[in-house]
């Protein structure tokens, strides 16, 4: 016990407890509010969804930085699907291309990534979004000078299982732009 | 009280020997420039200011700014996304003070500066409805190297400091950064490694809390490698997802990795085993699924110990402290020398320099050297190389940088063609205009240019 008094009185800037305080408290808090997140202790679960929102206190992300990671969390059993989906314009002549985020002109804003072009074009082209169908074929014909008369959703199906992945037969989406 | 008191003291005592050890200031100033930098270069490849900018007309999800967000936008209200001119001034803010913070000009300022900045961004482009958790962790960083003495070495303005304080005592003392050591270097470091130790064991607890042990069927995996591996267009993730027993053995490794990684804070050497796993981890993961966690791998760096790494690097590359050091002549009485003894010292993490004043030297010296004489000492440096061999002016200064290893990407101006001619007439040039930035000697005068 002594020596570890001498370790710290040995060094000046013990003079400054107090600054060893506040930088304790500054560490609890980190360590507290990380520590809520990680186990999302400062979120109600689910079964609390009836109360108002202000009441949820801090569910992700509310206190960002500090987050829980319940990244990719769900477990999937044999069988499980997982899909691809492909987004073609039909074009006046009937024509069929496909149409990836390389082909909308999102003029000098920021590159629009497969991802995004997933969640914030091919996901509401899927519900029938004419918001998001408009504002898509006014990107296409803004780049590429052809105009869309109506969208196709191509979406094929695998199935995991242990011998590997299978393939299952493809579904297509007619979607029309009014 | 009486019996209350000792335990607490022990407590305290507990906590505040495991938080606030000596440590080197070194370590944690290469942490800032590293991780700093990392940031800084992340924004500008991202291209954030036209992501920032395009988010609110991108996005189909209403705006619901996050704290942070609410917070710093009051004026504009929560319920409207901020103009974009106050957007693209909160990114040149965070551009400005990252590189600041890299080079330690008002450090801690810098580092608030570009702390809160990019936890803004972060936090304005996570209120439209979906958020990452690959900058979670360097926004804390950040945060806590704000908090710290990040700044008090490697950094501007540590070596301004030094600069002023040895021409106001006149006098230039040898001082090493690798043995300077403060009790508030510690806690930053051992802070982010807990910060660590709980992301990895959130992600472990809710893949078993979640999924159960059905996670670790290997189906799990394999679905997540597909579906990534789809979207993303990563034939590596397509790949791997058809072995079946490659997912149950990652699954496996992946949970106990992420589960058991807060031993590392209990036996800090496991961090060999741990670092490389981890940097394996997140690249592996990046290559298969496209998920960019290479914040994480960057700041790993708080777990190295980079003195210790520099010593061992010195002893391996024979930078030995028994063998003969160049002998660097100055004259103890000419603020410019000073200065420049000061700024060679503070490259100098070797310590495989010999510093002399001239006032010490000067009798020994005359009867080792004869053929030097004093006039030619006072005008310029003079280096005596192990060999013997001796040194003048610029010819000096580049022999000296080649002992520098921080200073070597100045050799390649220096032995640029055509420097050996115009090198001395530069030397010369500052050389004999030193009177104008002396302004008059120590005995006369002040050299404090605040005293003016």
């Amino acid at each position: 016990m002594s020596e570890e008094v001498i370790v710290l009185d040995t060094n000046p800037e013990t003079s400054n407890p107090k600054m060893m305080r506040s930088i304790s408290g500054v560490i609890l808090l980190f360590l507290i509010l990380q520590f809520g997140t990680s186990f999302r202790l400062f979120c109600l679960p689910k079964m609390f969804s009836f109360l108002p929102a202000s009441l949820k206190l801090a569910c992700d992300p509310a206190i960002y930085p500090f987050l829980s990671y319940a990244m990719y969390s769900r477990a999937k059993p044999e069988g499980s699907q997982a899909k691809e989906t492909t987004l073609f314009g039909i074009l006046e002549d009937s024509r069929e291309v496909e149409i990836s985020s390389k082909d909308l002109d999102l003029g000098g804003h920021a590159d629009l990534n497969a991802y995004k072009f997933k969640k914030y074009f091919v996901s509401y082209i899927r519900e029938n979004d004419q918001d998001a169908i408009h504002k898509l074929a006014e990107l296409y014909q803004k780049k590429n000078h052809q105009r869309l008369v109506g969208l196709r959703l191509k979406s094929y199906s695998y199935t995991i299982s242990q011998d590997g992945i299978k393939k299952q037969e493809k579904s297509v989406q007619d979607i029309s732009i009014n | 009280m009486s019996l209350s008191t000792p335990q607490t003291a022990s407590w305290t005592q507990r906590w505040n020997n495991y938080w606030f050890q000596p440590t080197p200031l070194f370590n944690l100033a290469v942490c800032r420039m590293i991780i700093v930098t990392f940031q800084v270069l992340y924004i500008v490849r991202r291209d954030y200011l036209n992501e920032i900018l395009s988010r609110a007309d991108l996005t189909n999800s209403p705006y619901e700014p996050v704290l942070i967000v609410r917070l710093l936008t009051l004026p504009w209200g929560a319920s409207t996304p901020p103009p974009d001119l106050f957007l693209s001034g909160i990114f040149w803010v965070a551009m400005i003070s990252g590189i600041f913070s890299i080079v330690g000009f008002k450090t801690n300022l810098s580092l608030w500066g570009c702390a809160l900045s990019n936890l803004f961004i972060q936090a304005y482009l996570y209120s439209f409805g979906e958020h990452h958790h690959s900058q979670a962790l360097m926004m804390m960083s950040l945060l806590i190297l704000a908090l710290s003495p990040a700044g008090k070495m490697l950094s501007i303005d540590d070596l301004q400091h030094r600069l002023r304080r040895n021409i106001k005592q006149k006098h230039f003392g040898i001082f090493h950064l690798l043995d300077e050591n403060s009790i508030f270097a510690r806690w930053p470091l051992l802070l982010i490694q807990w910060m660590y130790a709980f992301v990895y064991m959130s992600a472990a607890v809710a893949k078993l809390a979640d999924g159960g042990p059905a996670w670790l069927n290997g189906y799990t995996l394999q679905f997540y490698l597909l579906q990534d591996g789809l979207t993303w267009d990563r034939d590596l993730g397509i790949l791997l997802a058809q072995n079946h027993g490659f997912a149950v053995l990652s699954s496996w490794a992946a949970v106990l990795f992420e589960g058991t990684f807060f031993l590392v804070l209990i036996f800090p050497k496991l961090a060999w085993l741990y670092i490389p796993l981890g940097a394996s981890f997140h690249t592996g993961i990046y290559l298969a699924q496209m998920a960019p966690f290479f914040q994480y791998v960057t700041i790993y760096v708080v777990f190295i110990p980079w003195k210790s790494a520099l010593e061992m690097l010195s002893n391996r590359l024979g930078f030995s402290r028994s063998t003969p050091k160049p002998e660097i002549l100055y004259d103890g009485q000419c603020p410019l020398c000073i200065r420049s003894m000061t700024v060679l010292c503070y490259f100098d993490w070797f310590k495989r320099l010999q510093y002399s004043d001239l006032e010490g030297r000067w009798q020994n010296l005359a009867e080792s050297h004869p053929h030097i004489p004093l006039e030619a000492l006072l005008d310029e440096m003079h280096l005596i190389l192990p060999n013997g061999a001796v040194r003048k002016g610029f010819f000096a200064f580049r022999a000296i940088l080649r002992y520098l290893p921080p200073l070597w990407p100045l050799l390649l101006i220096c032995y640029f063609p055509g420097t050996s001619k115009i090198g001395p007439k530069i030397y010369k040039f500052v050389a004999d205009r030193r009177p104008k930035f002396q302004r008059c000697s120590f005995e006369t005068c002040s050299i404090d240019s605040s005293e003016k």
